[in-house]
């Protein structure tokens, strides 16, 4: 649906993505997370022909896009950075003018949209007076009025407020129940998590990893959480174990991780310490999402 | 391909006619056009009888020309309002991020460009029939109050619409400018400001001042856009009793057509390489 291979773009000395290679299958949920700066809306641009690659290539349905080869968008639902909207014209106008583009839309199907994105009542009002949140709306209605197969989506859900998130959840999953793929750029990780498949993570213009999110919070290991008196001891018998890392003294105990549960136990008891309780806590989206942004070392500048 | 750019101008044309800009800046137009000429009217006393045709009606009709493109850059009103619209409607998308609207939904940047331009020929067009109808209304009504009547009969109407195109072809590298830097700075302000710039003070300048500096710079100022705009308009200037904008040996109406066009596309060009190579990650 959407293959991206090694993408790259430098802006002088600075190179703002390196060779990030996608592969987005028909029908999924994507989401693709970095933190500020990461490289996520430059890439983003480079898939829609928007901004020129200094390397790589992007394809979408089969068909090559370049800045000057964008034909195939004519398929593709798109919401880059903040919405694109025509300012002095109202929520009604920006979707008709966008829809006049496309012969078979309907003016029922633009209202249609109009009301599933909670616009109904606002339709009439022009785009600059509404609120950040309603702008949103408008810019979701927009990639949505094209009936497209798959939507290149930046932050979403940026303005709306929870009931909004939930409402866009919703709208995602009977999407993708339809059969259209979504490409989602998102800071929500709880988001993420619950209606994407597959994600992948960039820092600092690389990709760090992909998988399923279960693949990924699996991927470092649980955190080993042990309850014990002597933490100081405890946690250098830690350090002897190859694998441990992150050990930090808690106000009970101690977490670690890179290691099981169970050889932590062993490894305690081998070396004559009692510990009270050794549990496990399951990592989620955002620890794993965290850990992997915070230690990927900075990209160095070309010359 | 045809199809996308016939919808992609009606959309230009929706933007620029269903907003407030545009209607303001034919209002201002209007405003200054029916002032100066309820002006001479009501001054005609001291100008000579045979001076006074281009109150009345049939001469009146091509001299409203003037007041589009022509005679003189200070009172080339719409020649401003063109470049006021054109600015606003390429800077204006890089303003709301809406190109990326276009682009993102696979509307080639050729067609978004090509759209743009054809709409600012119509503005072009637009404009000048606009200055032609005020003057006709008006002058009609002195027609009516000074002879009795409106010469309708000798209205020459080939002349007019020679008259009118001979206009509107005349402004094209001002709009062409206006293009050009509001895609190469992504500003509206920039856009407006340098292209009257231009207008106003550089090409004034040069016109009052060159002449004076010798044969060769004199023959060089009636190749600027103003010097070929009076050039090929100088039709339209005999007919309306009006003094041509440059004193030099002027280019024939056919040569200045021909630089007007080297002038309009060389800007063109530039404005499509530049947009071409542009990137809009967060333009």
């Amino acid at each position: 649906m959407l293959r991206a291979h090694n993408l790259s773009k430098k802006f002088g000395a600075v190179v703002a993505v390196k060779d990030v290679s996608l592969d987005v299958r028909e029908g999924e949920i994507f989401g693709f997370l970095g933190p500020n700066g990461a490289g996520k809306t430059t890439t983003i641009s480079m898939l829609l022909g928007l901004t020129h690659p200094s390397s790589g290539s992007v394809e979408i349905l089969g068909e090559r896009v370049t800045p000057s080869q964008t034909a195939v968008l004519h398929q593709v639902g798109t919401l880059v950075g903040d919405p694109a909207l025509l300012m002095p014209f109202t929520a009604r106008q920006n979707l008709h003018m966008l829809a006049y583009l496309y012969p078979d839309v309907s003016d029922r199907h633009v209202e249609a949209i109009l009301e599933e994105v909670g616009l109904s009542e606002a339709a009439d009002r022009p785009a600059r007076t509404l609120s950040t949140g309603m702008k949103q709306r408008l810019g979701l209605a927009l990639a949505l009025v094209t009936e497209p197969r798959l939507l290149i989506l930046d932050e979403p859900a940026n303005g709306l407020d929870p009931a909004g998130v939930h409402e866009l959840r919703t709208l995602f999953r009977s999407l993708a129940d339809k059969g259209v793929t979504i490409f989602l750029s998102s800071h929500q990780l709880h988001e993420v998590e619950l209606i994407c498949g597959r994600v992948a993570v960039v820092n600092r213009g690389s990709l760090v990893v992909e998988g399923t999110v279960e693949e990924l919070t699996k991927r470092s290991g649980d955190h080993v959480t042990v309850t014990t008196t002597e933490p100081g001891r405890t946690a250098e018998l830690l350090r002897l174990l190859p694998d441990a890392r992150d050990i930090s003294v808690t106000a009970t105990g101690l977490e670690v991780a890179g290691v099981p549960s169970e050889l932590v136990l062993q490894h305690l008891v081998t070396h004559g310490a009692t510990p009270k309780e050794v549990s496990v806590k399951h990592r989620d989206l955002e620890e794993m999402f965290l850990e992997l942004t915070r230690s990927e070392p900075p990209l160095a500048p070309t010359k | 391909m045809t199809g996308t750019f016939s919808r992609m101008f009606r959309i230009e044309l929706q933007k620029a006619l269903g907003r407030r800009f545009p209607w303001i800046g034919v209002a201002v137009l209007v405003a200054l056009m029916s002032f100066f000429y309820v002006v001479f009217f009501l001054f005609r006393g001291n100008i000579p009888a045979s001076g006074t045709r281009f109150l009345y009606w049939p001469d009146s009709l091509i001299y409203g020309l003037g007041y589009a493109s022509g005679y003189a850059s200070w009172t080339s009103y719409g020649t401003y309002l063109l470049i006021a619209l054109v600015g606003v409607s390429v800077g204006q998308e890089y303003g709301w991020r809406t190109l990326q609207l276009w682009l993102g939904h696979g509307v080639s940047r050729r067609t978004v460009l090509a759209a743009k331009m054809l709409l600012s020929l119509g503005l072009a067009v637009g404009i000048v029939v606009l200055c032609v109808l005020v003057v006709a209304a008006i002058s009609g009504v002195f027609s009516l109050v000074v002879h009795g009547g409106v010469a309708f009969a000798s209205v020459n109407p080939g002349q007019l619409v020679a008259g009118v195109a001979r206009t509107a072809f005349s402004m094209l590298p001002y709009a062409a400018l206006t293009f050009l830097l509001a895609v190469a700075t992504r500003s509206t302000l920039v856009a407006i400001g340098g292209a009257i710039a231009f207008v106003a003070v550089l090409e004034t300048a040069l016109l009052q001042i060159l002449p004076h500096l010798g044969a060769v710079l004199d023959r060089i100022v009636q190749f600027l856009p103003a010097g070929l705009s009076s050039a090929l308009n100088a039709p339209n200037a005999a007919i309306a009793g009006s003094t041509a904008l440059t004193t030099g040996s002027q280019p024939t109406p056919v040569e200045a057509a021909i630089v007007i066009a080297i002038y309009a596309a060389i800007l063109s060009g530039l404005t499509f390489i530049v947009f071409e190579r542009q990137d809009l990650t967060q333009a």
